[in-house]
């Protein structure tokens, strides 16, 4: 697996979705690049603000009665 | 609803969020028609708003969409004293739907209390009055995303399947998973600094 691709595996590092060979492929590339180690943290910031939130799901409507007076 | 009293602003002008760029913008005010305005609101913040006030109101849905109806409403009134400047209205909006939660929650116990009792006690809030906003700010965020990027958020993060899963259902290949979760988590970075949350 190219460097390239390896960098774009940060965000889903970051959320925790990598299988196994890839979190530990990903881990040996992350400890000799300092351009995603820096940028793991800001995105395990974001990952952490989603903590506790419910996922947006399709179909919400506004009330079609909404009046304004 | 008609009987409540119009709302007091619940800040000072210089400390309300809002991107109101849409509704002042170049055009005279009265070029805008009232409805455009509430359907916009409802656009950018019904649901989002709608999550905030359900979890003030213990799930009461019917409860919550009057209580967003009214602040929709009470937000077109007040459209003069937002700051179109500010990234959300969302503060402002929860505020109002908060302060309308407990009117209702008062007017139901007929029991008045004294100002500043601690009303939000006999609300079913699971958690501080913070967590809810942020999480309300970060819905709203969520809802600024692509479809694509939230449809990747869902399929993974939110359902708590593997990039590799999430490719399987999907149909296509992880390595685009990948990439389109980084570029998601990047998107929802900004639009979160946007709006003044710094993960
Ligand atoms: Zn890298």
């Amino acid at each position: 697996m190219s460097a390239d691709t390896l960098h774009i595996d940060v965000g889903a590092h970051a959320l925790g979705l990598l299988e196994e060979p890839d979190r530990r492929a990903f881990e040996a590339h992350l400890a000799a690049c300092p351009a995603c180690h820096e940028e793991l943290g800001a995105l395990r910031e974001v990952a952490r603000m989603l903590d506790g939130v419910e996922p947006i799901t399709d179909g919400w409507q506004a009330r079609p009665e909404t009046r304004v007076s | 609803m008609a009987h409540r009293a119009p709302a007091a602003p619940p800040a000072t002008r210089e400390s309300l969020p809002g991107p109101w760029s849409w509704f002042h913008g170049p055009r005279p005010a009265g070029d805008v028609d009232d409805q455009v305005i509430v359907t916009e609101l409802y656009r950018v913040y019904g649901r989002p708003l709608l999550s905030f006030v359900l979890r003030l109101t213990g799930g009461d849905r019917h409860w919550a969409e009057d209580v967003v109806q009214e602040t929709m409403i009470r937000a077109w009134r007040s459209a003069h004293q937002l700051d179109e400047n500010a990234a959300s209205l969302l503060p402002w909006l929860a505020t109002v739907a908060r302060r309308i939660v407990i009117d209702d929650q008062r007017r139901k116990n007929a029991r008045p209390q004294e100002a500043g009792e601690g009303p939000l006690e006999n609300m079913h809030v699971p958690d501080g009055l913070e967590d809810l906003l942020r999480s309300v700010v970060v819905s709203e965020a969520l809802l600024a995303l692509s479809p694509a990027h939230r449809e990747v958020l869902n399929e993974t993060f939110f359902r708590d399947r593997s990039v590799n899963e999430a490719a399987e259902r999907l149909g296509i290949p992880v390595g685009t998973v990948k990439s389109r979760v980084y570029y998601a988590l990047k998107s929802l970075r900004i639009a979160l600094e946007e709006r003044g949350v710094t993960p």
